[in-house]
């Protein structure tokens, strides 16, 4: 079935191939056929012209088509592109307001305060039967046990717990158990932690002052963990006198939840400083 | 439908145009032994093939399937051979090739050349084309496959494959895939065409 049936068909099939490797070889080796080109293809572009114009409205429809099917991997893929870049704004956001508490944490003016200063990174927070704070600078830094530290507001937050080479961790005002030595309307008292309660109940021991709902809180010169003046928090509801006890509750003004950066100040001061 | 009947069916529309071609008047003959030309038809088939040159160098190569488009104009030269002779169809091969050559930047006579040879395979197939729907697409398939392959042979034989191995591989095996699919669409039009033994 597939042998030539007519020599005529051979010597055109023939003539037409060595023609066709002729024109391609005179093109490679001479290189003289652009106008060729040019002139036989000229007539081809009013026709093509033509075509796209009578063609393009249902090439359009086509594509449309097409479009819509892939239209819902490619919403799918700029979902999932948008969480990515919502993701990384969140984290830029937590950077920027983290800077934010470093800078206002280095322009933080204390009273009375002349010790070394330490800025720190708040980089974990341990939520349970002890809740503390870590952060990123330990005894490197002279960050040791005991050290008050503040939050960028220059609210007294808490001390630091325990510290080792590169980090440390914060007990909280409302995680300590340790009592505080506190100054309210001139009358010197004691803050103590509730179990519980993010409040902290004081009782004023010696000639109980009056006071008021929201009466500042601060640290007391007789303390001997903390310096004097930092501001502690304020009274909320209203005072009892028990006996000669003034006994009320203090919310802190610090807010450990919320804390990014911290300045951990060292107190006591030591021989030189 | 038995294969049986199915040869019946073919073997009767085969007769009935045998009979029907021997009735049609002959053209002009310009020599003692050339058998007559019909040129209208030629000239007919010519001007649709450049019709299918425009559309495949302006409009088709828009529409693309998986990054290739159908090669239209291959898949009117293998119709072209259920109504024309053996030396129209050849020569009709060239000459879409040429214009797709110079329509396009790649070396004028590259596609002539592969053009031409689809177009011979097309006569060597003509009867198949009247066999039912697959075997009709499996023939425009395989002289797609053959038209590609001899256009990236003699491409590389004149140093103008730009393509990556893969990207060439891709394009031997969609572009005939979508002219099969193309041919099976268009099986009921193009099978109004299929005219068997134009000898």
């Amino acid at each position: 079935m597939y042998e030539f049936r007519s020599r005529g068909r051979t010597l055109a099939l023939s003539l037409l191939l060595v023609v066709s490797l002729l024109l391609a070889t005179l093109e490679v080796r001479a290189d003289s056929w652009g106008v060729v080109r040019v002139g036989l293809g000229s007539w081809l572009v009013p026709l093509q012209r033509l075509a796209v114009e009578v063609f393009d409205p249902l090439v359009a429809t086509v594509e449309g088509l097409a479009g819509i099917a892939s239209l819902r991997s490619e919403n799918a893929a700029l979902r999932a592109e948008l969480a990515e870049t919502l993701a990384e704004m969140a984290a830029v956001e937590d950077q920027l307001a983290r800077l934010d508490s470093l800078e206002r944490l280095v322009d933080l003016d204390l009273p009375d305060v002349e010790q070394t200063r330490t800025l720190a990174n708040v980089v974990g927070r341990q939520v349970g039967f002890e809740f503390h704070l870590r952060i990123d600078k330990g005894l490197e830094e002279g960050v040791v046990a005991g050290n008050p530290v503040l939050d960028e507001n220059g609210y007294l937050l808490g001390r630091v717990g325990a510290s080792t080479e590169d980090f440390a961790t914060v007990i909280p005002l409302s995680a300590d158990v340790e009592g505080l030595t506190v100054l309210v309307a001139g009358s010197v008292g004691v803050l103590r932690p509730q179990v519980g309660s993010v409040l902290l109940s004081l009782e004023v021991f010696d000639s109980p002052p009056i006071v008021a709902e929201g009466e500042d809180v601060v640290t007391s010169q007789l303390s001997v963990s903390f310096p004097p003046g930092l501001p502690v928090g304020s009274l909320v509801g209203e005072a009892r006198v028990v006996g000669s006890v003034l006994r009320g509750a203090v919310k802190p003004f610090s807010d450990p939840q919320r804390a990014r950066a911290v300045l951990v100040v060292s107190w006591p001061p030591g021989p030189n400083e | 439908m038995s294969s049986r009947i199915r040869l019946r069916r073919y073997r009767s529309r085969r007769d009935s145009a045998r009979s029907v071609a021997r009735t049609v008047p002959r053209g002009v003959s310009f020599l003692p032994f050339q058998r007559s030309v019909r040129w209208g038809r030629g000239l007919a088939w010519l001007a649709g093939v450049v019709g299918v040159v425009v559309l495949q160098t302006s409009v088709v190569g828009r529409l693309q399937i998986g990054g290739v488009s159908p090669d239209l104009v291959i898949m009117v030269v293998a119709y072209a051979a259920f109504r024309l002779r053996d030396n129209g169809v050849i020569v009709l091969g060239f000459l879409s090739g040429l214009l797709l050559d110079v329509s396009g930047t790649s070396v004028i006579g590259l596609l002539a050349f592969a053009m031409t040879l689809v177009a011979w395979g097309a006569t060597l197939t003509r009867e198949q084309g009247g066999r039912g729907v697959l075997v009709n697409a499996l023939r425009i398939l395989l002289l797609t496959l053959a038209g590609i392959a001899v256009h990236t042979v003699i491409s590389i034989a004149f140093g103008e494959w730009s393509l990556a191995i893969w990207e060439g591989l891709r394009r031997m095996a969609l572009i005939p895939f979508l002219n099969f699919v193309l041919a099976v669409v268009l099986f009921p039009l193009s099978n109004r065409l299929w005219v068997p033994s134009l000898k």
